[in-house]
């Protein structure tokens, strides 16, 4: 009966409709910005709304900002390649070595009880990963380990210091590989798994010990690897609320040093929505939604890639 | 030039990564075990009965009306996406062909692939200012259930897909038409596994934040219409109330914390034992 | 030099003698209940039975790969003057190798698959390396069909192709015995002959132990035959007089004079 097929067919067309016009939105908003700001956006570091209780006033391509206003996102993009870089630097090391602890040099139950209590930890709200960054991490780190790191490291000028807080690049960066790991060790782990049924025991049989064998195959599930990589960095890219809450927020100033506060795409956008409503040119929503509209074009062009490599997307809770 | 390479070497570095490998999986289960017995321990701390009796702001008063409002919100975002992402799962599953069928599954992944503040972005400008809803439910659960549209087009192509080939076919050789196979065989029998994948998108969707926060607002109480009312919700009280300076919205922000996290591991738990019976039947 | 032959057994001799061998799961279920066995050196020694008998694990136990799988092991198996599971599972897995059921090679170059093993266990220049490569190649008579491009994919060919690679894999760390689990059971006839041929050829060299289900294999290329039942050997000795009987059994008369050969 093609009658209930056409219902079904308009209805599953709904979402498609929506996935366009998420970007049709996006980019029809950030227009103003992309022609007023032009390459400035990606290259400095000021974000100024302008003196925003005064009129607007007409600026490149004739679109109208605050008198003054000048958007550059430099400081976020930077803020969140850092955060990235540095959560992908810890997640990839301790995947790959709990990797092959886990499937070669555990018992099976126990493996699997490891990753369904990882399953869990996925599920755990952004916000509460933050309040435990707020709480206990930056705390810790403030107290204990900035000054070890001052100390034995100052030489470098990055980690002379000295530290004011223990929010900024280390905090959110642990606190994001936190929440990466368990999206990047269930891909890695599943890969392996599928490899070592079929591998396991040549590999053995030639005389390689357990660790030996579980870096070759490994070797084998490359692709995967890469894939998953990338699919964490997806993560790590929209990561809002615990960036937020752990980054220190920064404005206007790059960081100088590892105890800098910093701020991230996603965490900025969060917190600078607000100040679009005092914006009555309309030119910081504008900005904001270029922002927007560049970490989704960054976020889906990781996760494609992932997909593509590791032959499936994540989605939270399926893990294991 | 042969060499052999010391078994000695070997078997040391076997047992070392093996060592630390092990030494750090579990170091790995303890920070995020302590993360959780962190949020308990200070909620039982800080915990006064007042807090879960009382509606409140963030900086006094209770937790009533986030919990009404992050159910709320949960659920009518569970409907709407309910809704449709089963005709997403229904489409691909038994009528499109290969065309359609590759861009509903592009379609899916990619939303899946959309950081939660830009749907937050995407819900403040279309639903908040240009349909004019303000903050209120309906802006907050539409944005929300975007997000999981593609959770719950996923769990439910599943879950039809579990669904033994051989009562499909049966049914067909009783002639039944398609709809009737849809209705009756697939969404019957996958209804367990449905209802798991629901679960465990409602408990995500209990957990987010970003996405709520420029179109659900914050209300003290209770919304009272679905537009133009705004909403209160446990995450915001997380997030509000931990930057406060005094103790008191802090404790309300850890009993939040709590109650979330102890929701989700109830959703989750069911929806696993759903899952895990299912899957044993067949 | 890469492999000391000094305790090795010679021909004629018994290579690996097992006895009282039992393995049993971890639930208590009994696999091999008390198996005594000798495989005799530079010849085919031969299990049949059918599946479920316990033929593969017999094998497994003599790389030590039965304990993987989480079984347990009792008994002693002498081979080169002491008790291989007590020693180095390492060294045992080294100086026998193992071929399996369906060809396994590793998503490599035909090149690397056969280097794998090697690359393990010493440090080997690329002359040296070049020259084991070739060496196994030709053993299994791969090398003049394969010689034009070793680079080449282990998965481009055919499966008759992929097994010969997986014995030159296995016999280029040089082991003294070789065993091998039904490989021909996934295989064309063809690829089969081939195989039995090899296998024939390979016996001057190394010690065979050949695990199948086909009687008419058994046939072809044994020198010595246990038949196992259950987890039991029931009959092994010379394979003529094993297997004579048993084709008389077949057929229906009863040679009383079955030879129980003790080892």
């Amino acid at each position: 009966m093609r009658s209930d097929g056409l219902l079904i067919r308009i209805a599953s067309m709904i979402p498609v409709f929506f996935l366009v016009s998420i970007f049709i939105f996006l980019l029809y908003e950030s227009i103003p910005s992309i022609f007023y700001n032009g390459w400035n956006f990606f290259t400095s570091y000021r974000w100024n709304p302008g003196i925003t209780y005064q009129e607007p006033v007409p600026g490149p391509f004739g679109f109208r900002a605050s008198p003054g206003a000048s958007f550059g996102a430099l400081l976020f993009l930077f803020g969140t390649a850092a955060t990235s870089a540095l959560a992908l630097a810890i997640v990839v090391p301790v995947t790959l070595i709990t990797t092959i602890a886990l499937a070669m040099h555990t018992p099976r139950p126990m493996s699997r009880a490891v990753g369904a209590s990882m399953q869990l930890f996925a599920a755990i709200p952004s916000v509460v990963y933050g309040l435990w960054g707020i709480v206990f991490l930056e705390p810790l780190l403030l107290k204990y380990v900035f000054p070890w790191t001052e100390a034995t490291l100052g030489f470098i000028p990055w980690f002379r210091g000295p530290a004011t807080s223990g929010s900024g690049l280390v905090a959110s960066s642990l606190v994001l590989a936190l929440m990466v790991l368990p999206i990047t060790s269930a891909i890695v782990l599943d890969s392996f798994r599928s490899l070592q049924s079929r591998f396991q025991a040549p590999i053995l049989s030639l005389g390689a010990t357990r660790t030996e064998a579980g870096i070759a195959i490994l070797g084998f599930a490359r692709r995967q690897v890469v894939g998953a990589v990338f699919l964490g960095l997806g993560r790590a890219l929209g990561e809002t609320m615990a960036v937020l809450m752990t980054c220190g927020g920064a404005i206007n100033v790059m960081p100088v040093d590892i105890y800098s506060p910093i701020n991230t795409m996603a965490a900025a956008l969060a917190a600078l929505l607000d100040s679009a409503f005092i914006d009555a040119s309309g030119m910081t929503l504008s900005a904001l939604a270029e922002l927007g509209l560049f970490l989704m074009i960054i976020s889906l062009a990781s996760s494609a890639a992932g997909r593509a490599l590791a032959g499936r997307i994540v989605l939270r809770g399926e893990a294991w | 030039m042969v060499r052999a390479r010391g078994m000695g070497m070997r078997r040391l570095r076997d047992a070392l990564v093996g060592a630390a490998g092990l030494a750090i999986s579990a170091l790995l289960l303890a920070a995020l075990l302590l993360v959780l017995a962190y949020v308990f321990y200070g909620a039982a701390l800080r915990f006064e009965p007042e807090m879960l009796l009382t509606m409140g702001n963030t900086t006094s008063g209770g937790l009533l009306n986030a919990i009404v409002g992050t159910w709320l919100l949960s659920g009518l975002a569970l409907a709407i996406s309910a809704l449709l992402a089963i005709f997403v799962a229904i489409d691909i599953a038994q009528y499109a062909g290969a065309r359609v069928g590759s861009l509903l599954r592009a379609t899916v992944d990619t939303m899946a692939a959309i950081p939660a503040m830009v749907y937050g972005l995407f819900g403040f400008l279309v639903f908040v200012i240009y349909l004019g809803m303000g903050y209120s439910l309906l802006a907050g659960s539409l944005t929300l259930s975007l997000m999981m549209i593609p959770y719950l087009a996923r769990s439910t192509e599943t879950a039809m897909g579990n669904v033994p080939k051989e009562l499909v076919a049966a049914a067909y050789a009783l002639g039944a038409s398609r709809w009737q196979v849809i209705s009756r065989v697939l969404l019957r029998f996958g209804r367990p596994l449905i209802i798991s994948g629901a679960l465990l998108t409602v408990s995500i969707g209990a957990g987010e934040t970003a996405q709520l926060l420029y179109t659900a607002g914050w209300n003290p109480g209770l919304p009272t219409w679905f537009t133009h009312s705004q909403v209160g919700y446990l995450t915001y009280v997380v997030w509000a109330g931990i930057n406060q300076p005094t103790p008191y919205p802090q404790g309300l922000a850890f009993v939040a914390s709590a109650l979330l996290v102890g929701m989700i591991l109830v959703l989750l738990l069911i929806s696993k034992w759903l899952e895990g019976r299912e899957v044993r039947r067949a | 030099m890469m492999s000391t032959r000094a305790s090795e057994a010679r021909e004629g001799e018994v290579a690996i003698s097992m006895r009282g061998i039992r393995v049993s799961a971890p639930g208590g279920a009994e696999i091999l209940r008390g198996i005594d066995l000798d495989v005799y050196a530079g010849a085919i020694n031969t299990i049949v039975g059918p599946s479920g008998s316990g033929k593969t694990t017999l094998l497994k136990v003599m790389n030590r790969l039965v304990e993987l799988d989480g079984l347990r092991v009792e008994g002693r198996v002498e081979f080169q003057g002491r008790d291989l599971l007590k020693a180095d599972p390492y060294w045992v897995r080294r100086q026998i190798g193992m071929v399996f059921q369906s060809p396994n090679p590793f998503p490599m170059s035909i090149y690397d698959n056969v280097a794998f093993g090697v690359r393990l266990h010493w440090k080997v220049s690329r002359g040296e390396l070049d020259r084991i490569v070739e060496w196994a190649l030709m053993e299994v008579g791969l090398y003049e069909e394969v010689k034009g491009n070793l680079r080449r994919s282990a998965l481009t060919l055919s499966g008759g192709q992929q097994q010969r690679l997986c014995i030159a894999r296995a016999l280029a760390v040089r082991p003294s015995v070789l065993l091998l689990d039904e490989p021909t059971s996934s295989l064309d006839p063809y690829s089969r002959d081939v195989i039995e041929k090899l296998m024939l050829r390979l016996k001057s060299e190394l010690t065979l132990v050949l695990v199948t289900h086909d009687l008419e294999q058994a046939l072809r290329v044994s020198d010595y035959v246990a038949f196992m039942k259950f987890g039991s050997i029931v009959r092994w000795g010379a394979a003529e007089e094993v297997l004579s009987g048993w084709r008389d059994a077949g057929s229906g008369s009863h040679d009383p004079r079955q030879a129980h050969n003790g080892g």
